[in-house]
């Protein structure tokens, strides 16, 4: 798994690492109970803030798609690499639709109509 | 022969070797029951006194049951499709799901035969189980023929894998990192067997270790655990250098800071040298070897070597190429 920070980049820095994370899962580099790097190890390699790291992580498990466990650390969760391509997906739909200028409340009664 | 038209063949050479491993457990003490002592003579001392006795029943139960154990993780590696190369293309080894089901089994059931096959030799004769003693020979024999098998069932399975397709060019890309732009890779390398034999190996040396006696369980153990320590890597680069964690628990760790590291780049293993070899600082090369594929070489200052196994090398050498391009290395 690569990860690429952009310091000049519009997007936060935690969310560039929960994104390449996301894209990883979601491409199956990595797979349910495969550990991702230690927080700590990350912020010193990357020069980012430790609490960014975990910001990123926290994002990520609260999506499902890891598991922060004690003494392990961050693990891939089963249900996060069946989960993963489809929240991918739904990123990048709303991403599009951001683009469009579509706003919350439209893009949320757009899918309630196609439900 | 592809590898699917193997599997038949290997599958009944692998349902052979685990009729006569268990036939080796049961039939040398029953045609032997009448001149083994009640009860046999079953722990042993450090300078091969008994210490210990179980009743001949008992010995050959429980030697069966580790045998038949096996044989049934055998056949559960018999009964499943022929093993799926998951995600060939991103490992370059490949990851054969369920041969390690084959080598714990071939383990398991050879542990059984050899520890029947040993104390009713030992034993063979003997008016009391006072008077059985062993020597390095038995020792010998205890850890041979598990360990053999156990070879042999890796084998068996690669025959029946047929041959790994090599998606890895071998040619390193550069990353094309900006200026202010920071990369972290990380990857891993897994031996399935040797998780599978270390961790059978663990559990044997704890049946052997009450069965037959300490003597013959600690070195079954001491190899059980290296063989679980080196049956795994995580590798990780960045502008710090390269990290190197060993086993489940990711320890020891080698780190290889930058400032000592020339080029990298990736070769491609064509077979198996298991292990964890030579010193970087006694020899100037190591080689940590998981599994055969894509490896990660470092070319380091003062002439040295060092070498991994690790899925994706060659983004981890162009992560380290375009760091020493950015630090003037």
């Amino acid at each position: 798994m690569l990860l690429r920070i952009d310091p000049r980049s519009t997007e936060p820095l935690y969310g560039q690492i929960a994104a390449q994370v996301r894209h990883a899962i979601a491409r199956g580099e990595i797979e349910a109970g495969d550990r991702l790097p230690a927080a700590k190890e990350l912020a010193s390699a990357t020069g980012v803030n430790l609490h960014t790291v975990l910001r990123a992580y926290g994002d990520l498990r609260d999506a499902g798609l890891i598991e922060l466990r004690p003494r392990r650390g961050a693990v891939v969760s089963a249900a996060g690499r069946a989960r993963a391509p489809l929240v991918e997906q739904v990123r990048q739909l709303l991403d599009s639709a951001r683009r469009q200028g579509f706003t919350r409340s439209e893009i949320l009664e757009l899918v309630s109509r196609e439900l | 022969m592809s590898g699917s038209g193997r599997r038949p063949a290997v599958v009944l050479v692998a349902g052979a070797l685990h009729v006569g491993l268990l036939a080796l457990i049961a039939l040398p003490p029953l045609l032997l029951w009448g001149r083994l002592p009640e009860p046999m003579a079953d722990h042993w001392g450090l300078r091969g006194h008994p210490t210990g006795s179980m009743p001949k029943e008992g010995l050959l139960g429980i030697t069966l049951a580790v045998g038949v154990v096996g044989a049934v993780l055998s056949a559960i590696w018999a009964s499943r499709p022929a093993g799926m190369l998951r995600g060939a293309a991103a490992t370059g080894g490949g990851r054969p799901g369920s041969d390690a089901l084959l080598v714990g089994g071939l383990f398991l059931s050879g542990l059984g035969a050899s520890t029947s096959l040993v104390p009713t030799l030992a034993n063979l004769d003997a008016v009391s189980w006072h008077a059985v003693r062993i020597g390095a020979v038995h020792v010998v024999g205890i850890l041979a023929i598990p360990y053999g098998l156990a070879a042999a069932g890796v084998w068996l399975a690669r025959r029946a894998r047929g041959g790994v397709p090599d998606p890895d060019p071998g040619e390193v890309a550069r990353l094309g990192l900006g200026p202010d732009e920071r990369a972290f890779w990380s990857g891993g390398a897994r031996s399935r067997w040797a998780a599978a034999v270390g961790v059978a190996g663990v559990g044997g040396g704890g049946v052997i270790w009450l069965a037959v006696g300490w003597l013959f369980a600690v070195p079954v153990l001491a190899v059980a655990f290296a063989l679980v320590w080196i049956s795994s890597v995580a590798v990780t680069a960045s502008h710090l250098g390269l990290t190197v964690r060993y086993g489940p628990l990711g320890w020891p760790v080698t780190r290889i800071p930058l400032r000592q590291i020339r080029s990298a780049d990736t070769l491609r293993l064509a077979s198996i040298s298991f292990g964890y070899r030579g010193s970087l600082a006694l020899f100037g090369a190591a080689a940590v070897i998981v599994r055969n594929g894509p490896a990660l070489r470092l070319n380091l200052t003062g002439n040295r070597r060092f070498l991994v196994t690790v899925d994706d090398a060659a983004t981890g050498a162009a992560l380290i190429n375009d760091e020493l391009a950015r630090s003037g290395g």
